[in-house]
């Protein structure tokens, strides 16, 4: 990472700790990560570890306790739009104005982004080589299945090229072909000077298009590593990942066993 | 528990699903505000209904009169128009249970026969319809019976009997038309221009009843009698359905004593004949359902070129906004309908008003009052649809979030939007009553003033309220289907805050008239309160609206 000492980071998350109002223990708890321009970084955890919300918190869709997040040298809290100018974001639950045409969710969100019209026409081109939504793109979203919202979720968010992809869950729902093209996309986008991060629960998908991951359980991160310093593949990979939230379980149990016998 | 029985009780978790205490208090305060408004138009339409009946009992044909036939005749429509507004909703139904509910796709891959299923829904289907025919049929002969002096145990008894059977025809008419209701359905839908078309067509049709009602009326209170109106020849017509109204009349003759046992028999076989055809219609259409999943969308693709439209931002929120809307029969149906509806309820309100009031108090003019009340009172009650601007994006409002926008500017443009619905119709509103010559010019331009004001603070409170409490649509097309507090809150405050107006500026003018002629300082006054009392309300709302705005935006959480 010596190459980047004079980069501003994509992503700068300090202490960042998001509390419930209606939850004993936080969400996150004081996650810190840096990640620059051309890194793609898997965010891995179980379902509940914290994932979903720390992108949230990053996003500006959720506000957080304690700790500061910023955007490509913008912070979200006090410079939220433009910190919102320079990434795109795609969530899990394929959010998306159902009413609207594919192409009229497009043209929104290149208004939104500020994006010209001439440059809207052949970024839109080159996304549908990776998506292939064809016509149905002037049919309403409502009549879409759920991987094609998820596809046209994933153009509208590109439409303004942003400096930083984030994207949650993002292979649920696409088709193999889909899933290889997006791969192969996101590794193409981040040779270009791109950041992109997104969170799975599977670590092989993650390992197929990145070089580094950053494990999160309990909202906590316990691992932040490179695929290629632990050299590890299939199985064998999938047990690591085991092996580090378990043993982080293991630990918690201990401790909250200890205190138990205190009292 | 058997199967069938364990099937029918999750058809009623699904009507009434469990909810945390938090979120039952809402619900109650919810039901509470609904039971009022409920209440109000029950009383509404028993003191109508009530009156109605016994100036219409008096009408003679032919110089006769006949009470007995009179009543035969209200209790044949009043039954036909219930039959009608069962097979309806019937339908409606239905065809959510056969076609949009996903359900039936899950439950028939668990152990449960495809008859228990059907059964089971079947039965859900007519314990709802009962409910609803067991309120409506009791409020309908109590206000009858009542005002009739023909209230007995046999009537009270007669109207549980014919509160459960009565949905039994409409189920099962509404069996053999579920299938082409879907099939319209789908086609009006999926074509928003059409569906738009077909809405204002039944608008149109609305007014037109509408008009005729407000005829009846102004007729009743410029003659104090219904027979000018129902002449000979109309009751000759009306004598005549009702003689016809199978099974309608059969219904009514039971309520009223007649020919008891004929009538009953003859009832119980029209139900058993719809029975034996409704029920293996809809045995058959369920059956197809579950084996190839009938209702399954294909969407037709034409190809079209791909249109490239820029924008200004904040438009851009601003036609979103609208595409939502038009495209959402239940909000176009809140937004605009009500919009385009609301000059001619207005017209025919002041027309009535007019010449209530001009027969009441002779000579002496109340339009500017009477205009402003009834501008505002409408408008109030038409602008109920910016009470869902946060709700209706659903999850979607989560991922606005993360659009470069700031919250002011998102809430701006549904407000806006909202802004100029409501504009629109109060302008419109207020030409055409001073176009008829209701109203002066000069008064419709202080009418318009301070009816926008009341709307924009109307739109004001009613997004804040919302974003403070949201109820977030959990269904793929995005359309709310449970009652949201903030309308019935909005219609409330609505109407005490247009009658306190009315009643301020009518006092002022009649107090003016006690004290001697009306003066132009009294009518100055009229325009400052109209004026001054909009303003004040303009001004909280602004203020209620503002408070820790941010914050809350940033609180906005759809999943929680």
């Amino acid at each position: 990472m010596s190459e980047n000492i004079h980069t501003i980071p994509a992503i700068e998350i300090t202490e960042l700790v998001k509390q419930y109002p209606s939850a004993d223990a936080p969400a996150v708890d004081r996650f810190s990560l840096v990640c620059y321009p051309g890194e793609i970084v898997g965010l891995l955890g179980h379902n509940g570890a914290g994932k979903s919300t720390t992108l949230k918190c990053l996003t500006g869709m959720l506000p957080f306790t304690s700790g500061s997040i910023k955007i490509n040298g913008f912070d979200i809290k006090t410079s939220p739009v433009k910190a919102k100018f320079t990434f795109g974001f795609v969530s899990d639950k394929h959010d998306v104005f159902v009413k609207m045409t594919g192409i009229q969710y497009v043209n929104f969100m290149a208004d939104a982004y500020g994006v010209s019209k001439s440059e809207r026409a052949a970024r839109l081109g080159e996304l549908e080589e990776v998506f292939c939504l064809g016509d149905r793109l002037n049919e309403p979203i409502s009549t879409y299945s759920h991987g094609m919202r998820q596809k046209v979720c994933m153009m509208g968010s590109l439409i303004h090229r942003p400096k930083l992809w984030i994207l949650d869950e993002p292979m649920i729902g696409l088709d193999p072909l889909t899933s290889s093209k997006v791969s192969e996309f996101m590794k193409q986008y981040a040779d270009e000077g791109n950041c992109i991060l997104f969170s799975s629960h599977n670590i092989n998908s993650v390992q197929k298009i990145c070089k580094r991951a950053v494990i999160i359980n309990k909202g906590k991160k316990i691992d932040d590593f490179r695929f290629d310093e632990i050299s590890l593949s299939g199985d064998e990979l999938e047990d690591y990942f085991l092996a580090r939230t378990s043993a982080e379980v293991n630990a918690d149990t201990a401790k909250n066993d200890e205190a138990a016998q205190n009292e | 528990m058997s199967r069938y029985t364990l099937l029918l009780k999750k058809q009623v978790f699904d009507a009434f699903p469990l909810s945390s205490k938090a979120s039952r208090n809402k619900n109650l305060i919810s039901y509470l505000l609904m039971a009022v408004l409920i209440a109000c138009i029950i009383a509404a339409f028993a003191l109508i209904f009530s009156q109605f009946t016994k100036t219409y009992s008096q009408i003679k044909i032919n110089r006769v009169p006949d009470v007995s036939a009179r009543q035969f005749e209200i209790m044949s429509v009043v039954y036909f128009a219930m039959i009608v507004a069962f097979i309806v909703t019937g339908s409606s139904h239905l065809c959510y249970t056969l076609f949009e509910n996903s359900d039936i796709a899950i439950l028939i891959s668990m152990p449960f026969s495809a008859f228990e299923i059907f059964a089971s829904k079947l039965t859900w289907l007519y314990v709802r319809q009962t409910l609803v025919s067991l309120f409506a049929v009791l409020t309908v002969n109590l206000t009858f019976f009542i005002s009739t002096n023909l209230i007995s145990a046999y009537n009270v008894l007669m109207s549980f009997f014919v509160a459960l059977i009565l949905p039994i025809l409409p189920l099962s008419i509404a069996a053999v038309l579920a299938l082409p209701y879907y099939y319209l359905k789908r086609i009006i839908t999926s074509h928003y221009l059409l569906n738009f078309a077909a809405m204002t067509a039944l608008l149109v049709v609305f007014c037109i009843l509408y008009a005729k009602l407000f005829g009846i009326a102004e007729n009743l209170l410029g003659t104090g009698r219904l027979s000018s109106l129902f002449n000979e020849r109309t009751m000759l017509q009306i004598a005549n359905f009702a003689k016809n109204a199978y099974p309608a009349n059969l219904i009514a003759g039971i309520m009223l004593g007649r020919d008891i046992g004929k009538n009953i028999g003859i009832l119980l076989g029209i139900l058993l004949g719809a029975l034996a055809i409704g029920l293996p219609v809809i045995h058959a259409i369920f059956i197809k359902v579950t084996q190839t999943g009938f209702g399954a969308h294909v969407p037709h693709v034409s190809h079209k070129e791909l249109r490239f439209i820029r924008r200004n931002r904040i438009l851009s929120l601003i036609n979103k906004e609208f595409i939502t809307v038009l495209r959402t029969p239940g909000y176009a149906y809140m937004y605009f309908a009500t919009a385009i509806i609301m000059p001619v309820m207005s017209y025919y309100s002041a027309k009535l008003g007019t010449s209530l009031l001009g027969g009441m108090l002779g000579n002496v003019r109340f339009d500017f009052e009477l205009c402003t009340f009834i501008v505002i009172l409408y408008a109030t009650l038409t602008n109920t649809f910016c009470s869902t601007n946060i709700s209706r994006d659903g999850y979607m409002s989560m991922m606005q979030k993360t659009l470069p926008y700031s919250p002011q500017q998102i809430l701006s443009a549904k407000m806006i939007f909202s802004g100029i619905v409501s504009e629109a119709s109060i302008l419109i509103t207020c030409i055409t009553l001073c176009a008829s010559g209701l109203e002066g010019a000069g008064d419709g331009v202080v009418t318009f003033i301070s009816a926008s004001m009341l709307a924009a603070a109307q739109i004001m409170f009613a997004t804040r309220l919302d974003l403070n409490h949201p109820h977030f649509s959990r269904s793929d097309d995005g359309e709310i289907k449970e009652a949201n507090t903030t309308v019935s809150v909005i219609i409330l405050v609505g109407l005490a805050v247009c009658l306190a107006i009315g009643v301020l500026l009518l006092y002022n003018t009649v107090s003016g008239l006690i004290t001697g002629t009306p003066s132009a300082t009294d009518k100055g006054i009229s325009y400052a309160y109209s004026l001054a009392i909009p303003f004040a309300l303009l001004a909280a709302a602004a203020a209620f609206f503002f408070v820790n705005l941010k914050q809350v935006y940033q609180n906005l959480d759809a999943e929680r």
